[in-house]
C-alpha cells in the first residue's frame, strides 16, 4: 500500500528534512470522503506558490516542491551577516557577529494536510523555504486559495467555484468557469473562462496590478469595469456604457437610491455579473 | 336545482362565503334524498372541526366523535362509488355518446372554466381586507428575503456572500439587521470585492446618520480601493458632516496620498456642482 495514500478522515502533519540545500519534492494521493461528490481544496501557503490542474480523477494528487530561497542568500562579509533577505524582517540581525559561529542550514519544514468530508485543508506557515505547491483535482472541484509572497497562482481546467488571494505574486487562471473572486495586491490577474456562471458573480480586485480577460464571444454576463488609476481597453463586440444614473425612490418604511459609477457591458443580452475593479492597474477585456 | 347545487350552497355557507344557509325548499330535497342527507352531514361535521373556538384537548369523547366523522366520511365514500355504479348501469345510448363527444381534456377544461368563473364571481369584494392580505404577504416575503440574504452573506465562499449582497436588494431597505451585517461586512470581510459590493448596497439602501458616522470611523482601516470608493460615495451622497470629517482625515494624513488626491478633486466638483 502506498504510504502516501491516506484513509479518510486524515490529517497529516508533514515534515520534510532536507539534508542538501537542492530542492526536495513529494508526492502524495488523497482519498475523497466522497468521491463522487465535489471537493474543497483551502491551501494556504506563506511563502511559496500554488499550480492547481484539473484532471479526470476521484483524488487529490498533491505534491510539494521544497527550495531554498536563492534570493535570500545572506551576504557574509567579515564575519558579519548582513542581510539582503527578502523573507527575514528582523531588522536587529543586521550586522550582528557571527564569527566562530557555523551556519546550520533549518531544513524542516511542515505542510500539513487534512480532509474532512470531502473539504482539503493544505497548509504551510514556513518562511525559510518557499513551498512550491502543485494540486491535481477532480475537474469540479472548488478551491480557495492564498499565497502571502513568494511566486504565482496558477489554475487551469477548473470547473468548481474559485476564490483566490495573492498578495505580491500574480494569478493565472486558464479554462475556467467561476464562480471566481480574485484578488492581488502588486501583480496582474489573468483569467480565461471556458464560460460564465450564471449561478454566482464574479469579481476580480487588483490593487496595483491589471486584469485580463478573456471571454468566450457566445458567453452571457454583464461584465463590469472600475479603475481609478487605470485606462480599460475592450475587444468585446458589446460596448461599454457608463452607469451614471442617480435613483431614488421610495421602498417600504425607506428609501432606495440607486448609484452608478461603472462601466457596464451586457454580453449577449446581459447576465450574471463579472466585476472588474483595479486601483492602478489596466483593464483588459477580451473576447475569444 | 340539483344535488351539487345544494352541497355547494351549503359550503358556501359553512365557509363564510354566503350569507344564509340553505333555504326551505333545498331542506326539503335533503330531507327527501338520503344520500344526500348523509352527505350534508358529513361537510358540517368536517367543517366543524375548523372553527376558530378553542382547540380541544384529546379525550374519549375527540376520539368518538373523529371515529363517527370517519365512518361517515367511508359512508359517503361508498354511496358515491353506489352512485357512480348505479349510473353506469343506466347508461344509455345518448349518454355514451355524450362521453364520446366529450374527452375528458375538454371536461376538464370545461371544469377549470367553471371553478375560475366561480373564483371570479365570489372574490372578496373588500379591498380594504384584500390590502391588508397583500400587505402581510409582501412583509412575509420581505423578511424571508432578509433571512436569506443574512444566511448568504455570513456564507464562508466569497461569490455566495457576493450574492447574498445582491439579494438585500429585494429587501426592506429600513432592515437594520441587513444594514449592520453590510456595515460588518465593509470593515471586516476578507474579500475587497466583497468589501466594494457591500458598500454599494449599503449606499443604495440609503444611509442615516449613525451608518455614516460608522463608516467615516472605519476610513482610515480600510485598504486604498475601499477607501476610495467610500470618499466617492460619501463626498456625492453623504451630508455636510461627512464632508467635513473627511476633510480632517484627509489633513491627519490617515488617508492613502491618491485617496487625498481623489477626495479634493471630489470636494472640488461637488462645490462646482453646487455653486451653479
Amino acid at each position: 500500500m502506498n504510504p502516501f495514500n491516506f484513509k479518510l478522515p486524515a490529517l497529516v502533519a508533514l515534515s520534510v528534512m532536507a539534508f542538501t540545500g537542492a530542492a526536495v519534492a513529494q508526492e502524495y494521493s488523497l482519498n475523497l470522503t466522497d468521491p463522487d461528490k465535489p471537493a474543497v481544496i483551502e491551501a494556504s501557503i506563506a511563502y511559496g506558490a500554488i499550480t492547481v490542474v484539473g484532471y479526470d480523477g476521484k483524488t487529490v494528487e498533491i505534491t510539494t516542491d521544497l527550495q531554498p530561497l536563492n534570493a535570500l542568500k545572506d551576504n557574509e562579509q567579515d564575519g558579519v551577516v548582513v542581510n539582503v533577505n527578502l523573507g527575514n524582517e528582523n531588522e536587529q540581525d543586521e550586522h550582528r557577529s557571527i564569527k566562530g559561529l557555523k551556519r546550520v542550514n533549518n531544513t524542516s519544514v511542515q505542510i500539513e494536510i487534512e480532509e474532512r468530508n470531502n473539504k482539503v485543508e493544505i497548509g504551510s506557515h514556513t518562511r525559510n523555504k518557499m513551498v512550491n505547491l502543485t494540486l491535481k483535482v477532480p475537474y469540479s472541484a472548488a478551491l480557495r486559495l492564498s499565497v502571502n509572497r513568494g511566486g504565482d497562482i496558477k489554475v487551469s481546467d477548473v470547473q468548481g467555484a474559485l476564490e483566490l488571494g495573492n498578495v505580491r505574486g500574480s494569478i493565472y487562471a486558464e479554462n475556467v468557469s467561476g464562480p471566481i473572486v480574485a484578488e492581488s495586491n502588486r501583480r496582474d490577474i489573468e483569467v480565461s473562462f471556458a464560460k460564465l456562471d450564471q449561478s454566482e458573480p464574479s469579481s476580480l480586485t487588483s490593487h496595483r496590478g491589471s486584469i485580463d480577460v478573456s471571454i468566450p464571444k457566445q458567453a452571457k454576463g454583464t461584465v463590469e469595469v472600475q479603475t481609478y488609476k487605470g485606462e480599460i481597453f475592450s475587444g468585446l463586440t458589446t460596448e461599454f456604457v457608463a452607469e451614471n444614473t442617480v435613483d431614488h425612490k421610495q421602498k417600504g418604511q425607506g428609501q432606495e437610491i440607486t448609484i452608478g459609477g461603472l462601466m457596464a457591458a451586457k454580453l449577449n443580452g446581459g447576465g450574471q455579473k463579472l466585476t472588474l475593479a483595479t486601483f492602478r492597474g489596466n483593464i483588459y477585456v477580451r473576447e475569444k | 336545482m340539483n344535488a351539487q347545487d345544494i352541497l355547494a350552497a351549503k359550503v358556501a355557507y359553512l365557509s363564510g362565503n354566503a350569507q344564509t344557509d340553505l333555504t326551505p325548499q333545498m331542506q326539503q330535497a335533503v330531507e327527501k334524498d338520503d344520500k344526500l342527507k348523509t352527505e350534508i352531514a358529513f361537510v358540517e361535521a368536517f367543517w366543524q372541526t375548523n372553527d376558530s373556538s378553542a382547540p380541544e384537548m384529546p379525550s374519549s369523547k375527540l376520539d368518538a366523535r373523529f371515529y363517527q366523522m370517519l365512518a361517515m366520511a367511508q359512508a359517503a365514500q361508498r354511496n358515491a362509488i353506489n352512485s357512480d355504479n348505479d349510473a353506469k348501469s343506466t347508461d344509455g345510448l345518448l349518454d355514451r355518446l355524450k362521453h364520446w363527444l366529450m374527452p375528458k381534456p375538454a371536461l376538464q377544461f370545461a371544469m377549470m372554466a367553471g371553478i375560475f368563473s366561480l373564483g371570479y364571481f365570489t372574490k372578496l369584494p373588500s379591498g380594504e381586507t384584500t390590502d391588508v392580505a397583500m400587505n402581510n404577504l409582501q412583509q412575509q416575503v420581505q423578511s424571508l428575503n432578509s433571512l436569506v440574504a443574512l444566511s448568504m452573506i455570513n456564507n464562508q465562499s466569497a461569490s455566495k456572500r457576493l450574492t447574498g449582497i445582491s439579494y438585500t436588494k429585494q429587501t426592506d431597505v429600513s432592515d437594520q439587521t441587513l444594514n449592520n451585517a453590510l456595515l460588518n461586512m465593509i470593515n471586516h470581510d476578507k474579500s475587497t470585492s466583497v468589501r466594494l459590493a457591500a458598500l454599494d448596497a449599503l449606499f443604495s439602501r440609503g444611509l442615516n446618520s449613525k451608518l455614516e458616522l460608522d463608516l467615516l470611523n472605519s476610513v482610515a482601516e480600510q485598504n486604498p480601493l475601499v477607501q476610495i470608493e467610500m470618499v466617492r460615495l460619501l463626498i456625492g451622497f453623504g451630508s455636510e458632516v461627512a464632508q467635513t470629517k473627511l476633510k480632517a482625515a484627509a489633513k491627519s494624513g490617515v488617508l492613502d496620498a491618491d485617496v487625498k488626491e481623489l477626495l479634493e478633486q471630489q470636494i472640488a466638483a461637488k462645490s462646482q456642482l453646487q455653486s451653479i
